[in-house]
């Protein structure tokens, strides 16, 4: 691992996420985010040197809506960059951002991700992303059953259903001490039984609960060398190390095989190279990107690298609450919120948040050293973030890590 | 769809179609229209049932009816796209998709790995050769996974609600193995009695354009 720099992030904005922001267009629900997150560094616009936009333009079908948004950005007279990688666009932003700063070719970076699901349509937009030949007119939008029927397969309809509705719930209930979050519905796990019959089926055992919000929001972060981080920020939440991971094929991949191996890959990867042996115990929170609390489950068990029913235990035995041995979504994470191109980058931020101690009514209790983020897109591809509280790498003057 | 009695002690319960509730949620169908035209039975307070119109604001047109707190006018500007679209084949998916004229299915064969693809690619991405064979296959096949969907998608060629439920599901069809399945639909009608293994076999239009169409569904042998 070689970085010419280290990378610290030392700014948070978060607009409310709701299903209706239509109290303000595009640019002001942006700039909600980002004077929050310029605020939060204790900064104003002329501090920052570039900014990095992103959503996904076939929901909202505006193109180019880095130039419409330029008051709300601020990013007039500045270097500018626009990126879209479908869901992963906000963790791909945290990407971008981190490059250019640890390239030296940028000091301090605003990265913007947004969305404004209810001026478009979802699961339209999501439909036409599929290949036209054959996909497109197959596809059930973001909606797919095959995961639950495949749990439910492996450890009985029970003890499926039971694990994937305490998850749900366990959610709702951290979402409940975020303010920003767009559904805190108040649900209490006694009432998962009835849920699990009552909500109304989308796809097979995957239920309207189940499933993610559509949600209008923004989200702000602040990227900074090591030298102005350390200036602006007592306690910077650190970029350890990211990997992004696509699969060579799509078609096969919603096939009879697990639905989604990249995550397992890019975990293995990402451990592997930090050193990471035992990722249950070393990392100390996880931020997953989690559509359904049927993949929310899932994929517990492909992120840390599981192979029986320790991600289920894990649920069952409460170690996933915020008080848990392992915390993960504080935030109530994605079935809560979704601005979709900026829904992975609210998970970076969140890590981030808790790193440098900053998450509020939902901060977790432990000391968070180090703080797992991942992204998640409909063209099955991961981005995995790996946060730490400690300055990641001695660099030498030339770059090379001593 | 499943509905049980008893849960709950409702104030009002409606009864429609699943395609006119979809319609009336996605703003397709306006709810008044809807129980006017006997599509939406009503029992119980019809008051009640008017405000539960505000779940669907979203999708209801913005002038006109909606309240706005007074000195503050938010316009909200409405727009529709259609974009008429023509998509190229390429000369692998062509034949491909020609063959559906003939009632055939082909796939194509990597030369290194054997595998084969369906629909078939340029190339195998696994060993990074041109997948130059092709294999008829099916086709009759087995079941693999089935999603049965119950919340519709807009057809993206119309624009409409399709009709609910319906299955997407996948196929190892003879001649394939492992993973080597084909996405298509199963019928409807064997939402019930369908499951994991059962053997299929695709019912063709009669009207065959060397599409993903040309198939109706899969549907299961009796």
């Amino acid at each position: 691992m070689k970085k010419n720099r280290n990378v610290g992030i030392i700014g948070v904005g978060q607009s409310v996420y709701s299903s209706h922001r239509e109290d303000v267009n595009q640019p002001e629900m942006i700039h909600e985010a980002v004077v929050e997150a310029l605020n939060h560094a204790g900064m104003t616009i002329d501090d920052i040197d570039c900014i990095v936009h992103g959503n996904m333009e076939l929901f909202e079908m505006v193109h180019q809506p880095d130039l419409w948004h330029t008051l709300g950005s601020g990013a007039f007279g500045k270097e500018t960059m626009r990126v879209t990688t479908g869901g992963t666009t906000g963790t791909t932003l945290c990407c971008t951002a981190d490059y250019l700063v640890a390239s030296g070719l940028h000091d301090v970076v605003i990265a913007i991700g947004f969305e404004k699901l209810q001026e478009g349509h979802t699961t339209g937009g999501i439909t036409n992303m599929a290949d036209p030949l054959w996909a497109r007119q197959l596809q059930t939008g973001a909606l797919t059953g095959m995961t639950a029927e495949q749990v439910i397969s492996e450890f009985g309809e029970e003890r499926a259903k039971k694990a994937s509705m305490k998850y749900r719930i366990q959610m709702d209930k951290h979402a409940m001490k975020n303010k920003k979050a767009h559904r805190r519905l108040g649900l209490e796990f006694d009432q998962g039984d009835d849920l699990m019959e009552s909500s109304p089926a989308l796809v097979g055992e995957l239920r309207m609960i189940h499933m993610c919000s559509q949600s209008d929001g923004a989200c702000a972060m602040i990227f900074a060398s090591e030298e102005k981080a350390k200036q602006y920020c007592k306690q910077p939440a650190w970029i350890k190390d990211h990997i992004t991971v696509h699969r060579e094929e799509c078609f096969c991949a919603f096939g009879d095989a697990p639905v989604v191996l990249s995550h397992r890959y890019a975990a293995e990867k990402l451990f592997e190279r930090n050193g990471i042996k035992n990722p249950r115990k070393e990392i100390d929170m996880f931020e997953m990107y989690d559509p359904s609390s049927w993949w929310g489950l899932d994929w517990l068990r492909e992120f840390l690298l599981f192979e029986g029913d320790e991600h289920l235990k894990m649920i069952e035995n409460d170690e996933i609450t915020i008080d848990g041995d392992f915390p993960i979504n504080p935030s109530g994470g994605v079935t809560a919120s979704n601005p979709i191109g900026a829904t992975a980058m609210v998970r970076v931020a969140e890590a981030a948040l808790q790193i440098m101690g900053e998450a509020g009514d939902h901060q977790v209790k432990k000391k968070v050293n180090q703080a797992l983020a991942s992204g998640f897109g409909g063209t099955l591809w991961t981005v995995l973030f790996l946060l730490t509280r400690e300055v990641p790498y001695a660099l030498n003057k030339s770059g090379q890590t001593m | 769809m499943k509905v049980k009695e008893g849960i709950h002690d409702p104030n009002v319960t409606t009864t429609c179609s699943a395609k006119d509730w979809i319609a009336i949620t996605l703003g397709k169908l306006d709810g008044m229209t809807a129980f006017t035209a006997g599509k939406l039975k009503v029992e119980g307070d019809l008051g009640l049932l008017t405000k539960a119109t505000q779940f669907f604001k979203k999708y209801t047109p913005p002038a006109g009816d909606d309240q706005v707190e007074e000195g503050e006018e938010l316009i909200v500007k409405k727009q529709i796209l259609s974009i008429p679209q023509r998509f190229a084949t390429g000369p692998v998916m062509g034949k491909f998709l020609n063959s559906f004229k003939e009632k055939k299915i082909m796939a194509n064969k990597c030369p290194e790995c054997g595998r084969l693809q369906l629909p078939p690619r340029e190339i195998c991405a696994e060993c990074v050769v041109r997948a130059t064979d092709w294999v008829e296959v099916g086709p009759e096949g087995v079941i693999t996974i089935m999603d049965v969907t119950y919340y519709a998608s807009p057809d993206p060629l119309t624009g409409e609600s399709r009709e609910t439920p319906y299955i997407s599901a996948h196929f190892l069809l003879d001649g394939c193995k492992g993973h080597e399945t084909l996405w298509h639909e199963l019928n409807p009608e064997d939402r019930d009695r369908a499951k994991k293994g059962d053997r299929v076999k695709p019912v063709w239009n009669e009207n065959r354009i060397g599409a993903v169409t040309d198939i109706k569904y899969f549907e299961l042998i009796d």
